[in-house]
């Protein structure tokens, strides 16, 4: 059944990469592109930086959307994971929003996903403490209060 | 019968000009994050600023700072004192003109685009800050966490990097609630809007490029 759902997303004009991740950073699902699979892994643990550093704060991260001159990225998170989205047509966005929604839901009640995703148990500050950060990083890590 | 409303849909100056130019006698009072100011009309003149702990023109001119807030408008209410006698023309003038020169050096002019900013319907808080974290303009005193800010666009630039890009035209994130838009206005500066509903990003990004006359 996810792989179903993925490939709703995927057949989304100008979608290049879709990916199901857990707050592990592991992978559950991903489509084939021309994005090396390496790249969306060092992608998804930045991401996955982002909503460890909000939830710091006790900020939920729900969406994170980025836009370039031709790509853009959606990451729509939900309780233990989130999937990644990088496309080309920034004007697929509404679409792509909804479908995500559509999509966690339909995650959520696919029971090996679930399984999955148990075992992918992980909370998520621990990339804020184990992985590999440059100077910057942990010059602003260390000043989140 | 008050006048009510937010300095969010009217701005301060607008006001002033109002009351001046219909010579009220009247009493305006401002609340912003707890803290009161007022302002004193006597027939169409200016004659009375409180803002504590200042008084007179000096919390007139740091009232004309405020971009949001609660005010009432009183008919008929006299000032306590006369503490201003300036002609209220001049002195919203020299206001506005203090106002504008307080901030720092920039080839940005950040009052232009706070005020164009805050005619987005939905918008909460804007701040401009720089690559050090420090502010450099804010719509209003409120606490924020600029480490994480400049954490959340440090992530975003190593996407960037890892999909050779260059820096995103924005990043945009939903945190339930409260949606934080931040966009880079130059090398130094990054412009951050907190929005309490959903607005699409190319509004906000066409008021900036209008207010600013910059390629986003």
């Amino acid at each position: 059944m996810s792989e179903k759902l993925i490939e709703e997303i995927r057949q989304i004009e100008s979608v290049e990469a879709v990916a199901i991740i857990s707050f592990k950073g592991n992978v559950w699902q991903q489509t084939e592109t021309g994005i090396p699979r390496e790249t969306i892994h060092h992608i998804a643990s930045y991401l996955l930086k982002m909503a460890a550093a909000n939830e710091k704060k006790q900020q939920k991260l729900i969406l994170a959307e980025l836009l370039w001159l031709n790509r853009s990225l959606l990451a729509r998170f939900s309780n233990g994971f989130f999937i990644l989205v990088i496309f080309r047509n920034h004007e697929v966005v509404s679409l792509l929003r909804i479908t995500l929604n559509v999509t966690v839901a339909g995650l959520l009640e696919e029971k090996a996903f679930l399984k999955w995703l148990k075992k992918e148990k992980s909370a998520l500050d621990i990339h804020l403490k184990k992985g590999q950060f440059d100077e910057k990083e942990v010059r602003l890590i260390s000043k989140l209060v | 019968m008050a006048l009510v409303g937010n300095l969010k849909d009217i701005k301060l100056p607008t006001l002033v000009q109002i009351n001046c130019m219909e010579r009220n006698t009247a009493k305006l009072t401002i609340e912003h994050m707890g803290r009161f100011g007022f302002i004193y009309f006597h027939e169409g003149q200016v004659v009375h600023a409180e803002y504590d702990p200042l008084i007179g023109e000096e919390a007139f001119f740091k009232l004309l700072e405020l971009y949001s807030g609660n005010f009432k408008v009183e008919t008929e209410v006299r000032a306590p004192a006369i503490t201003i006698k300036k002609n209220w023309n001049n002195l919203l003038l020299e206001g506005l003109h203090k106002r504008d020169s307080c901030l720092p050096d920039s080839k940005f002019n950040y009052n232009k685009l706070m005020d164009a900013l805050f005619n987005v319907k939905g918008l909460e808080q804007v701040l401009i800050i720089d690559q050090s974290g420090n502010i450099v303009g804010q719509s209003e005193k409120q606490e924020v966490d600029v480490n994480l800010i400049l954490f959340h666009w440090y992530e975003a630039q190593k996407i960037s990097q890892e999909l050779a890009e260059p820096n995103p035209r924005y990043l945009l994130l939903n945190q339930g609630g409260r949606h934080q838009f931040l966009i880079q206005l130059d090398k130094n500066l990054l412009l951050v809007i907190y929005l309490v509903r959903k607005i699409q990003p190319e509004l906000i990004l066409s008021v900036i490029r209008e207010t600013l006359k910059i390629a986003i």
